[in-house]
C-alpha cells in the first residue's frame, strides 16, 4: 500500500528533475473517458508524452493581493500599486513601501490584485491631486495642506475624518462616480498591461469585502474574462445604497454580469474563521433560512475556498477535530475580524472548511443541493502589493508588518474592550494557489478553479496529486507516470465518485514531490468527512503515504518525523523525511450508502518560521510563546462520493 | 504641548470609547485593522513621499549590527518612562546638532519619529537652537526630518553621525534644497565621536551635492566610511527601548 522514498543517492536526481518538471508533475490533466479510449486505439509512440490532453503542470500563484488602491492599505502607506504589484509577482526585483529591495525566490505564475471595491484607489488619487478629489472643497484642501507643508495637519484632518464617519460623502469612491470609474478602469488597464499568455496570468479582480459587526464575509471575484468585458461593469460594493453586504446580492451581481456580456467570474470567500459563526450557515443567512437556491447559487459562484492566508488558516479548528493532531495550524481563534466580539466556542463549526464540507453532506440531502462543495486554494490577502508569503522572504501583510526588528513585538488588532488581542507575531506566512491547467493563461486557469482542480499550499510549492477512482492498484504507485493512470483510471481533485460499482470501494492515487527548493515531506494524509444513515456527520485522518520506516502505533497514528531546526540559527537540514511520498490507498471503512469527501494533506517536515529568521537576522529575542517553527502544507481540493 | 501627539491619543481614546474605529470601523475604510497611529504613520508615506523608507533603512541597519534594534514593547507605558528617554534623547540630539555647527544656521526644522509618531521642533532663533519636544507638527517653512528613535539616541550619545544617518537613509530630509543644503552643511558631523573630526565626503561638499538630488532622497553622494557600532550595555539588553533614546 506504501511506497516511500527517502532522501539519498537519488535526491539529487529528483532534484533536478522537480526543477524542470518531475514526470509525474508533467502529465495531467483531465482525460475523458472518450479521449482515454481514443489514446488507447492509436499506436503508441516511442515518446510517452504524445498525445496529451491534460494539464501539464501546477501553477502557482496568488489569488488574493491588496496593493496601494486598496483604502486600508493606502492608509497603511502601501504605495505599491497594482502595476507594480504584478511586476513583482512575475519574478521582478523592486522596492517595498517601506524602501526594502525585495524579490520571490522564483516568479509566480499568476496574480489577482483584488483591491477592496469600496473606495478603490482614493488615496493615491488624494495624494497625485486628482482633478475628481479636488472637486470637492474638503479633498481640496487637504490637498492644499499636504501642498503647503501641512501635510501631518491634513494626516490628522483625514484620520479625525475617519474616526468620526465625517468623511465628505463626494470624496467617497461609489461606482459611477468618474473617480471610481477611474480607478477600476486603472486596475484593469495593470492587469491587461502585464498579463502575458503563456508566461505570467494577470487577472482582473477584486475583493468584496461584507463586514458588518466585524465579522468577515468577504469574497474575492475573479474575471475570466478580458478588459472588453470587464471593463463593462463596476466592482460590487458593500454599502448602500450602491451596493449591499449580503453575498446573495454579490451573486447576484455576478449573474447580471454574466448575462450582460456573455464573460464569466467566479467569487472565493476567505477567513471564515474571522466571521464569527456565519461564513458557513447550515440554517439561515441574513434573516433567511436557507433553502435549494441557496444552496444552488451559493455552489455556482463559490467554486473555491481560501483556506488558508495571512490571517490564519481554515482548514480545521482542534477544537472541531480533537483526533487530528495536526489540526492546531497558524489558528486564529479569538474573535471576528476587528475583535470587536469575542470568539465563542459554537461559532466554530460554522467557519472552518472541513467542517463545512461535512455539513454541505448535510445540507444536500436536506436541500438537495451542496452549498458546500467547493475546493480548495491559497493565497496572501497582503496589503502590501507583495505577494512575499515564503518564510524566509515575508514581507508581512501590511506595511508596518514589513521586515523589521520590531514586528514580532507589536499588536495587530487589540481591542481592549473585548480583550481580542492578536500579535503581529502571529500573522502567517501563508500561502499560494496551486492550479493544474493546461497552460498559463487567463482561460486555462480560470477553467481549473472552475472545475476546482486546485490545492492550497501554505506558501512551498510542493507538486500534489490526487486522485480517486475504484480500480487503482498498488503496482500504480510504481509507474512514474502516475497522471497518465491517474486520468484513465479516475477523477482528479476537485471530482466526483458516484454510485459505486457493486463490491467496490473508492481507492485513491496520491502523489507529492517537495518543492524543489524547500523542505522534504513528512507525510501524506487522508481526510475523509461522511454523513451516516441518521444524518451525523464525522470524519477522520488517515496516514497514507509517510517518510521512512515509522511503524503506525496502535492508534494508527505514524509516529512525528522529528525536528532538525535550529530555531536561533533558522536553519535545518533535510536528512529526515522524503523529497517525494506516492502510494494508492483504499478507504478501510466505506459504506456504499454514505455521501463522503476525501482531501488530501501533504505535511512538510518542520522548517523555520518567518519569526525564527527574524529572529536571527535582526538579532531580537522573541516574546515568550511565540511559534518559531512551522510544518508547511498543502490541502487539495476534495473528491466526493456520492450514492 | 499637547498638538500631534496628544491629538492623536485623544482621538484614539475617542474611538475606544465611542468604538468609532476599533470596534465599528467606519465604512471608508475595509478591513478595520487600523489604529490612529499606525494610520498617522502610513498616511507620512504619502504625505512625505517614501517616509517610511527610514523604516527600512532602520531595518537593514539593525540586521547589520550597526544600530540597536529598538524593540517595541507592547505593555502599557504606565509612568511615561519611555516618553521621558525619547524626550530626553531629542534634547540631547539637538544638543548634539548645536555642539557640531561652527555656526548656526538660521534654520528651523521639525523632525517626527516614525515609531511614536513623535514630532518635535527645532527653532533656531539668536544662534541656538531650541527644542521642543511633543508638538503638534511642523510649520509649514520647516525643513522636515524623519527618522526613528534608535536613530536619535545613537546620534545622542554620539555614536553616530548625522551626514552618515543621512547617507544611509535612517534620516530623510524633506523641503527645499537650500534648506537641505543648509542642514546637512551645519551638521552632518553631529553624533559623531569627535564633533567635526568626520572623515571627508568623497566629493567634498556634502552641501553642493544636495541639488542634484531629488527632494525627499538621502544624500547618496555622500560617503562617509561607516563603522560598526561597537556593542554596548544596551545593545545586548532585551526590552523596552534598551538601547533606546535616553538610556545612555
Amino acid at each position: 500500500m506504501i511506497r516511500t522514498s527517502r532522501h539519498g543517492a537519488r535526491l539529487a536526481a529528483l532534484l533536478a528533475s522537480a526543477v524542470a518538471l518531475p514526470a509525474f508533475a508533467q502529465d495531467t490533466g483531465t482525460l475523458d473517458q472518450k479521449k482515454a479510449e481514443e489514446a488507447q486505439r492509436r499506436p503508441p509512440a516511442y515518446s510517452p508524452y504524445v498525445g496529451r490532453d491534460f494539464p501539464t503542470r501546477p501553477f502557482f500563484g496568488d489569488t488574493h493581493l491588496h496593493t496601494s488602491f486598496s483604502m486600508d492599505a493606502g492608509a497603511f502607506g502601501a504605495r505599491i500599486d497594482p502595476r507594480e504589484a504584478y511586476r513583482f509577482a512575475r519574478g521582478d526585483e523592486v522596492t517595498s513601501s517601506t524602501g526594502q529591495p525585495v524579490k520571490l525566490s522564483r516568479p509566480l505564475d499568476f496574480l489577482v490584485v483584488a483591491d477592496h471595491s469600496d473606495n478603490m484607489g482614493f488615496f493615491p488619487d488624494l495624494f497625485a491631486g486628482k482633478p475628481e478629489v479636488l472637486a470637492d472643497p474638503t479633498g481640496r484642501q487637504w490637498y492644499d495642506m499636504i501642498q503647503s507643508g501641512k501635510g501631518a495637519d491634513a494626516a490628522i484632518a483625514i484620520i479625525v475624518a475617519f474616526s468620526h464617519a465625517t468623511f465628505p460623502k463626494d470624496l467617497m469612491y461609489f461606482p459611477g462616480t468618474p473617480a471610481y470609474h477611474s480607478a477600476w478602469k486603472a486596475t484593469i488597464d495593470a492587469a491587461e498591461e502585464y498579463n502575458d499568455p503563456g508566461r505570467f496570468t494577470a487577472f482582473i479582480g477584486y475583493e468584496w469585502t461584507s463586514n458588518t459587526d466585524g465579522n468577515n464575509l468577504h469574497r474575492n471575484v475573479i474575471f475570466r474574462d478580458n478588459a472588453d468585458k470587464a471593463s463593462q461593469v463596476e466592482p460590487f460594493t458593500v454599502y448602500a445604497p450602491y451596493g449591499s453586504d449580503n453575498p446573495v446580492e454579490l451573486w447576484k451581481w455576478m449573474q447580471a454580469y454574466e448575462t450582460k456580456t456573455g464573460g464569466n467570474v467566479l467569487a472565493i470567500a476567505h477567513n471564515g474563521n474571522l466571521s464569527n459563526g456565519l461564513m458557513f450557515p447550515v440554517v439561515e443567512a441574513f434573516g433567511k433560512e436557507l433553502d435549494r437556491e441557496y444552496a444552488e447559487t451559493r455552489a455556482k459562484w463559490e467554486r473555491l475556498y481560501e483556506t488558508t492566508q495571512t490571517k490564519g488558516t481554515g482548514e480545521a479548528h482542534p477544537f472541531l477535530s480533537p483526533n487530528d493532531e495536526f489540526a492546531a495550524f497558524e489558528i486564529w481563534d479569538k474573535g471576528n475580524l476587528d475583535g470587536s466580539v469575542a470568539k465563542k466556542k459554537e461559532m466554530l463549526e460554522f467557519e472552518y472548511a472541513r467542517s463545512a464540507l461535512k455539513n454541505g453532506l448535510k445540507l444536500e440531502k436536506e436541500l438537495g443541493t451542496n452549498p458546500y462543495k467547493f475546493g480548495l486554494i491559497g493565497s496572501s490577502d497582503a496589503h502590501n502589493g507583495l505577494a512575499a508569503m515564503e518564510e524566509d522572504n515575508f514581507f508581512g501583510k501590511t506595511v508596518p508588518q514589513e521586515p523589521s526588528p520590531r514586528r514580532m513585538m507589536e499588536a495587530f488588532i487589540d481591542n481592549t474592550k473585548t480583550g481580542v488581542k492578536i500579535m503581529d507575531w502571529e500573522v502567517s506566512a501563508s500561502g499560494y494557489a496551486a492550479v493544474w491547467a493546461r497552460e498559463n493563461t487567463r482561460e486555462s486557469l480560470w477553467d481549473a478553479m472552475e472545475r476546482k482542480e486546485t490545492y492550497a499550499t501554505t506558501g512551498p510549492r510542493m507538486i500534489v496529486r490526487f486522485f480517486g477512482g475504484w480500480d487503482f492498484e498498488t503496482r500504480d504507485a510504481e509507474d512514474r507516470l502516475p497522471a497518465n493512470i491517474g486520468y484513465s483510471k479516475g477523477v482528479p481533485m476537485g471530482g466526483d465518485l458516484r454510485r459505486a460499482p457493486g463490491g467496490k470501494v473508492p481507492t485513491f492515487l496520491v502523489a507529492a514531490l517537495k518543492d524543489p527548493i524547500g523542505a522534504n515531506l513528512d507525510r501524506y494524509q487522508m481526510v475523509k468527512g461522511w454523513l451516516d444513515k441518521d444524518g451525523n456527520v464525522h470524519e477522520k485522518v488517515y496516514d497514507v503515504a509517510w517518510s521512512g520506516d515509522r511503524q503506525p502505533g496502535s492508534d494508527g497514528k505514524v509516529p512525528s518525523v522529528g525536528n532538525t531546526v535550529d530555531e536561533a540559527n533558522a536553519t535545518w537540514t533535510n536528512t529526515i523525511g522524503a523529497p517525494e511520498l506516492i502510494a494508492v490507498w483504499k478507504d478501510p471503512e466505506f459504506d456504499p450508502t454514505q455521501p463522503a469527501f476525501y482531501y488530501g494533506r501533504v505535511i512538510e517536515i518542520p522548517t523555520p518560521r518567518w519569526t525564527a529568521y527574524d529572529g536571527q537576522r535582526f538579532g531580537v529575542k522573541p516574546l515568550p510563546g511565540t511559534t518559531m517553527t512551522v510544518a508547511e502544507r498543502a490541502y487539495t481540493s476534495p473528491i466526493w462520493y456520492t450514492p | 504641548m499637547g498638538g500631534y501627539w496628544q491629538r492623536l491619543q485623544a482621538v484614539s481614546r475617542l474611538s475606544i470609547a465611542t468604538g468609532l474605529i476599533l470596534v465599528s470601523p467606519p465604512t471608508v475604510l475595509a478591513c478595520g485593522y487600523h489604529d490612529d497611529v499606525s494610520m498617522a504613520r502610513g498616511m507620512m508615506n504619502w504625505v512625505y513621499p517614501d517616509a517610511l523608507h527610514v523604516l527600512g533603512a532602520i531595518s537593514t541597519a539593525v540586521a547589520e549590527r550597526r544600530l540597536p534594534p529598538s524593540v517595541n514593547n507592547t505593555a502599557p507605558d504606565l509612568f511615561g518612562s519611555r516618553y521621558r528617554r525619547t524626550a530626553e534623547a531629542l534634547g540631547r540630539f539637538g544638543e548634539a546638532l548645536g555642539e557640531s555647527a561652527d555656526r548656526m544656521p538660521a534654520l528651523s526644522f521639525s523632525i517626527v519619529l516614525l515609531e511614536p509618531m513623535l514630532w518635535t521642533r527645532y527653532g533656531a532663533a539668536g544662534g541656538k537652537l531650541r527644542t521642543q519636544v511633543h508638538v503638534a507638527g511642523p510649520e509649514a517653512s520647516d525643513l522636515v526630518l524623519v527618522s526613528g528613535e534608535a536613530v536619535i539616541g545613537e546620534i545622542a550619545a554620539r555614536r553616530l553621525a548625522t551626514g552618515e544617518a543621512i547617507e544611509r537613509g535612517l534620516i530623510r530630509l524633506y523641503g527645499s534644497e537650500s534648506q537641505k543644503a543648509a542642514f546637512v552643511g551645519a551638521f552632518r558631523s553631529a553624533g559623531s565621536a569627535r564633533p567635526g573630526t568626520m572623515k571627508p565626503t568623497a566629493s567634498g561638499h556634502a552641501a553642493q551635492s544636495v541639488a542634484g538630488m531629488e527632494a525627499a532622497m538621502p544624500l547618496q553622494s555622500i560617503s562617509i566610511t561607516a563603522r560598526p557600532i561597537p556593542p554596548s550595555t544596551a545593545f545586548e539588553a532585551e526590552g523596552v527601548l534598551a538601547c533606546g533614546p535616553g538610556h545612555h
